[in-house]
């Protein structure tokens, strides 16, 4: 059964003299209430535009108001006032918005990561469709939920921000993979992340592997926090430089075959170089670790499928692409003794 | 000065044994050598010989690589297996063995190729695994500049035994070859040691490991081993 008109006439009367009273909370709930029950109550609508909190509410009960009674000038100048207020109050909430994210550029800019990190969360709360804010919870957050939720937000203030939905992409792919999440925050010089990674992995995973892996990349994460002179070197150049000893072994020893005129050098080994840069770049991608980029890349993550029967046979080619043209040298250099080992034998006449 | 063992207090994370195995086949090598040594014969074959190797006669690559094992007497071996135990281990223990191999063998390959290009004219092979050494001293001096060795010399007759930072063992070392190997290059002055080698041995492995491992030279500033 419902409220009678006489009951909600009631609930009114008391409303109004509670709100007269100073007991303003009740008055707007036994307010609210009134109006659930019966949407026409013009006055309960006006005084609702003056007890509700947020600005918003208020402009809400005075639009109701005036649609119950069309055209009139008090509600009318009232309605331009609450609109002047929320503008004002806008104005205030961007303005401590802004100043919120400047104080967050500077915690920042001193290293205090966890406080620029609590402002820009307190900036999103107050205002949703701040992306600046969204994206800067982003780039700091360690947590790859929080993460993903922030580019989310990021993403619908920027729909068409072609890089924040890489990103996002890229975190979804790697919240499942945490190691690589780590190498991707350590990858863009955000070391303090990916350590709280490596020692989440590290006290929590239940793969042994992917502990040890932790171990070892928290202590080169560390090495590099200590000597932050000394920049990470990317997987690529590292995979470069160590093919580099046995090439450069092999060109040496070439070079003494052509009696240090390459012009000279015996035709089978000359034609191995190709396959000795070949073999011992293979033989070094082989031996990488399961986190290397073109593991993952190749097979999605590390050590999964087939990727250690890959290695096996990349391995195994490789180490006969580098073995034969050392071989062939070989061969030429026991030829070249052979004759020298006769001439000297002989007695014959050394050069 | 004879270094004698390599006495920092941190322990090695696996077991030098491609240091080991290198003195076995360095010892192997040199006393077969010495069993079946013909003169005249032996070292020109094996040895690195210059003019053959810039004529294109003998074994070519292959003598770079048995010169290396080669010795010319228990001495030569000793004290060359001695400096190999004192600074290969641990540069054996910060690249792995096979890379440790490698290693070896670009310095005495170095250390050839810088005694050829000097000393062109030469028709004296080379014995020895100094070159090499001199690559791995070059190595610690890169990435164990403050480790400390125990190093015997003499003053007079007195022995002293003190520790010194590797450093200066290697730094002294290297010095004591520039005016020899100058005074042999340029005046033909042949002392019976291969001075250009250990040279070429020594900046060979700078080279290599400055471009392989640059941070090491930022370390090595920073006062920080490996």
């Amino acid at each position: 059964m419902g409220d009678s008109p006489f009951d909600l006439d009631q609930m009114q009367r008391t409303a109004i003299a509670l709100a007269k009273g100073g007991r303003l909370v009740e008055a707007r709930n036994l307010l609210v209430q009134l109006v659930e029950s019966d949407p026409n109550r013009e006055i309960a609508w006006v005084w609702l535009s003056d007890l509700m909190d947020s600005p918003e509410d208020r402009l809400i009960a005075m639009e109701n108001a005036l649609e119950l009674h069309p055209g009139y000038r008090p509600y009318l100048q009232r309605l331009e006032q609450l609109r002047a207020q929320q503008d004002r109050f806008h104005q205030e909430d961007t303005l401590r918005s802004q100043e919120w994210m400047r104080q967050a550029a500077e915690a920042l800019k001193d290293g205090r990561r966890d406080l620029a990190l609590n402002l820009a969360r307190h900036v999103t709360l107050e205002d949703p469709a701040a992306g600046q804010a969204w994206l800067l919870v982003a780039n700091l957050s360690p947590d790859p939920a929080e993460q993903e939720r922030a580019l989310e937000a990021a993403l619908r203030a920027n729909p068409s921000d072609k890089i924040l939905q890489r990103r996002l992409e890229e975190v979804r792919e790697l919240s499942q993979h945490p190691l690589l999440l780590g190498l991707s925050y350590q990858r863009r010089g955000d070391l303090d992340l990916a350590m709280d990674v490596y020692n989440r992995v590290l006290t929590s995973s239940s793969s042994r592997e992917e502990r040890v892996e932790a171990a070892t990349l928290l202590d080169f994460a560390t090495f590099y926090q200590r000597f932050p002179e000394v920049k990470p070197v990317s997987p690529n150049r590292t995979l470069v430089r160590m093919a580099t000893g046995p090439i450069l072994l092999y060109l040496f020893l070439l070079l003494m075959q052509s009696g240090l005129n390459p012009l000279h050098a015996p035709l089978l080994p000359a034609l191995g170089v190709l396959p000795t840069i070949l073999g011992s770049f293979l033989l070094v991608l082989a031996g990488t670790r399961p986190l290397h980029p073109a593991w993952v890349r190749a097979f999605g993550s590390a050590g999964q499928g087939d990727e250690p029967l890959y290695r096996g046979l990349a391995k195994t080619a490789a180490w006969l692409m580098l073995l034969t043209p050392y071989a062939l040298l070989a061969i030429d250099s026991f030829e070249r003794l052979a004759r020298l080992y006769q001439t000297l034998s002989s007695g014959g006449s050394l050069p | 000065m004879i270094p004698l063992n390599d006495t920092e207090a941190n322990r090695y994370s696996r077991a030098p044994g491609m240091t080991i195995l290198l003195i076995v086949l360095n010892t192997i090598v040199s006393i077969a050598g010495w069993i079946f040594y013909q003169p005249d014969f032996t070292y020109l074959l094996f040895g690195a010989v210059p003019t053959f190797t810039l004529d294109r006669v003998g074994g070519g690559a292959l003598t770079t690589f048995s010169s290396m094992f080669l010795h010319g007497d228990i001495f030569h071996l000793f004290f060359n297996m001695l400096a190999l135990w004192v600074f290969g281990r641990r540069v054996e223990d910060a690249c792995g063995p096979w890379r440790f191999l490698a290693f070896y063998l670009l310095c005495g390959t170095t250390a050839d190729l810088l005694t050829t290009l000097v000393m062109f004219n030469s028709p004296i092979p080379g014995i020895g695994a100094s070159g090499a050494i001199y690559g791995l001293m070059g190595a610690h001096l890169i990435l164990f500049p403050g480790g400390r060795i125990r190093t015997l010399f003499f003053i007079s007759i007195i022995p002293f035994w003190p520790k010194l930072r590797a450093i200066w063992i290697v730094l002294y070392f290297v010095a004591s070859q520039i005016l020899p190997a100058y005074l042999m290059a340029e005046k033909g002055e042949f002392t019976g040691v291969g001075h250009w080698a250990h040279l070429g041995g020594f900046f060979g492995s700078i080279a290599v490991l400055l471009f392989l491992r640059p941070e090491a030279y930022l370390r090595y500033h920073s006062h920080e081993s490996v």
